[in-house]
């Protein structure tokens, strides 16, 4: 299981960081990210950026004042948000696994109305159109030279 | 031993390779095509797959760089704003390319004569016309007749469904007034020879694992190996050997890290814009010292990538954007054509896209701020999603000389061969037209009831189109091969891809690919009839 490889303080990290930014929605229920622990592809990827979320943690501490887990979440997600803010790169990326984690989670895609087995087999039924429409670009005539 | 000769090896089993080897093997070649890369099994393919949407970040990523598979070469893309997009398998692009399959304009081959820009092509519309109708007996493409873009094209499959979005958009261009129609689309929305009709899966871009989508392995793979062509899978072409100035006897290749040598009587290169140069430049010898069929010094020269503009529009209504095949809708070819009140020469393509995918709306949508993290996102995911609709702006691409694919001096594969770097700028003429082509979606994305428009340009992820680096023509000293795709050099040495486009047009590319690569097969035939002596044994 390679939650084992992944350090406590790391866990918990993004988790925290997981649930300020995926919350989820009560009125809509739509479940947030901390109803479910993150699968072992995320908990792996994330191993990849441990050195720049002790950046992120020890910035945010700078700029507080305060140990990280003392620091307000809003104040969290406000420096998320900030261009500034010198993790912010490294942020665009973390955001990816996040979004790539939360919307494959059969709760999730539930939730939101989508479907959650493959395109393959299958498929699609897709709006024919109305090719009657076409008539007036015919009788436009030829456009090409 | 006996050494085993083939009458022609091919080198790349994508679009180009795979038609010019079955053409080839028809007319009763010993065929080997060489390959870097794979078959795809069902299995592989992420559509198959629940969690099929992560592939586009990892393995069946469009960018080799990314992706860095097995059969994957790095790229230099530093000195370029778009960066490489291809596959390496048997297939090629086409195996994660969006079946968006026009043919040329014939304005296209004949733009120096009408707008005093680029070079003419060395053949006529009409005949490379013959070629694009013995291409659709081959290979499922959908379409609909009577397209006033276009000289009258026969024997189309009926078209792509156009989705919600792609009818809404269809309601914008008729209030323009401006021309649009249903795509030319690479799928089979009915069976045909070994494909199966469409399902609409959406993701073509990941692979089609219905076999619907008319990607090189399910249209001319089958045929040809039925023929008994010999095609040697995860084999990396390294150079081409020459035996004097005016001759090649084979290829050097690597298979397992072991390098090893495959003879031939006649090479014929498939393998890209970048691909091609790349091995013409490392096939460097006592008789080629600048590289190989490069006296002219444009191998390499002259890239076209066909930059690209995006235009997202935001709708009230639930389009099912995302619904059908991703890259295939309707295309409009109002602005195709020169109009020199434009302030540029030549014209592009309005492209009608599907919708992303769940992970790439908000991916993308994060990205560019338009969509929140907290509390509000999950209603503004339900609020947004399928109600947006896409246009790409394909703009043609004049060759310049200062685009150019050359070897990076230090990069290399796994294999030690200098990986290709690519110099490119985006010309003052294309910018107006990115400029011009997005004003205009936009224009047609607010006739069609858009509340809001997101454009930007060029994309960069986006360098699927890579053409004319060893340009056809008639003159050894302006062109690289001749008009059979043969070198001006060394005669027994063709180039089948579209390097040797002389002009790129204002669309993809693959139609034209897989004609031309089988007109380089009736060269092919022709130079060997007249010039090797061994006569090959009839089948």
């Amino acid at each position: 299981m390679m939650r084992k490889n992944l350090p406590e303080s790391l866990y918990a990290f993004v988790n925290y960081i997981g649930s300020i930014i995926l919350p989820g929605s009560m009125k809509l229920s739509v479940p947030g990210w901390d109803s479910e622990k993150p699968s072992n592809d995320f908990q792996n990827m994330i191993t990849k950026f441990e050195y720049e979320i002790n950046c992120f943690q020890e910035f945010l501490e700078e700029k507080y004042k305060k140990k990280f887990w003392k620091i307000d979440a809003s104040q969290i997600y406000d420096s998320i948000l900030e261009d500034s803010t010198p993790t912010r790169e490294f942020f665009r990326q973390l955001s990816d696994l996040y979004i790539i984690e939360y919307y494959s989670r059969t709760k999730t895609l539930l939730a939101l109305g989508l479907t959650i087995d493959p395109p393959f087999p299958r498929g699609n039924k897709v709006f024919v159109g109305d090719l009657e429409k076409l008539e007036t670009v015919f009788n436009n005539g030829r456009i090409y030279k | 031993m006996d050494e085993y000769i083939s009458d022609v090896i091919v080198i790349g089993a994508g679009a180009a390779g795979a038609a010019v080897a079955y053409s080839l093997a028809k007319k009763g070649f010993k065929v080997t095509c060489i390959e870097q890369g794979d078959f795809l099994e069902l299995k592989d393919y992420p559509s198959t797959k629940a969690n099929w949407e992560t592939y586009k970040i990892s393995k069946f990523n469009p960018d080799p760089n990314i992706r860095g598979g097995r059969a994957d070469y790095p790229v230099n893309n530093s000195n370029s704003p778009i960066s490489i997009a291809n596959y390496n398998g048997v297939g090629g692009s086409t195996i994660l390319f969006s079946g968006h399959y026009p043919r040329l304009h014939p304005s296209d081959l004949r733009t120096k004569s009408l707008d005093g820009v680029a070079e003419d092509w060395p053949i006529s519309y009409e005949e490379l016309e013959n070629y694009y109708d013995r291409n659709q007996e081959n290979v499922a493409v959908a379409g609909l007749e009577g397209d006033p873009a276009y000289p009258p094209i026969k024997n189309l499959l009926p078209p792509v469904s156009l989705g919600k979005m792609g009818d809404t958009l269809a309601n914008g261009f008729n209030k323009k007034g401006w021309h649009w129609w249903p795509a030319y689309s690479a799928i089979a929305t009915k069976a045909f020879h070994f494909q199966n009709k469409c399902l609409n899966l959406g993701p073509c871009n990941l692979g089609c694992p219905q076999k619907a989508k008319s990607s090189a392995d399910v249209t001319y793979w089958p045929k040809a190996l039925s023929l008994g062509v010999k095609l040697m899978t995860n084999c990396r072409v390294s150079k081409i050997i020459s035996v004097n100035s005016h001759q090649v006897s084979g290829v050097k290749y690597f298979i397992n890290k072991e390098e090893k040598f495959l003879a031939g009587k006649i090479i014929v290169l498939a393998c890209n814009g970048v691909g091609t140069p790349r091995i013409l430049l490392n096939s460097k010898s006592k008789f080629a010292v600048d590289g190989l069929a490069n006296s002219s010094g444009l191998v390499g020269k002259n890239l076209m990538i066909h930059p690209l503009a995006y235009i997202e529009g935001e709708f009230d209504d639930d389009l099912e954007s995302n619904l059908g095949p991703q890259g295939c809708s309707i295309s409009s070819h109002e602005f195709y054509e020169t109009n020199t009140a434009r302030g540029f020469s030549r014209g592009y393509t309005m492209q009608v896209l599907r919708g992303p995918s769940p992970i790439e709306f908000v991916i993308g949508n994060i990205k560019r701020k338009s969509m929140s993290w907290g509390q509000t996102h999950s209603e503004e995911f339900l609020d947004r999603f399928n109600k947006t609709a896409h246009i790409s702006i394909i703009c043609e691409d004049l060759p310049e000389e200062i685009n150019f694919v050359d070897l990076d001096p230090s990069l290399t594969d796994d294999d030690g061969i200098p990986a290709p770097r690519i110099n490119y700028r985006i010309s003052s003429n294309t910018k107006k037209m990115l400029s011009h082509g997005i004003k205009r979606a936009e224009e047609v994305m607010y006739a069609a009831g858009a509340t809001k428009t997101f454009c930007f340009a060029p994309v960069k992820a986006a360098g699927w189109h890579l053409m004319g680096t060893a340009r056809m023509g008639l003159d050894p000293l302006s062109s690289v091969v001749n008009e059979w795709g043969q070198s001006h050099d060394v005669p027994n040495l063709f180039i089948a891809d579209s390097s040797i486009f002389v002009t790129s047009g204002a669309v993809n590319p693959a139609a034209t690919i897989q004609a031309l690569a089988l007109k380089v097969s009736d060269g092919v035939s022709s130079f060997y009839k007249k010039s090797v002596p061994e006569k090959r044994a009839a089948k």
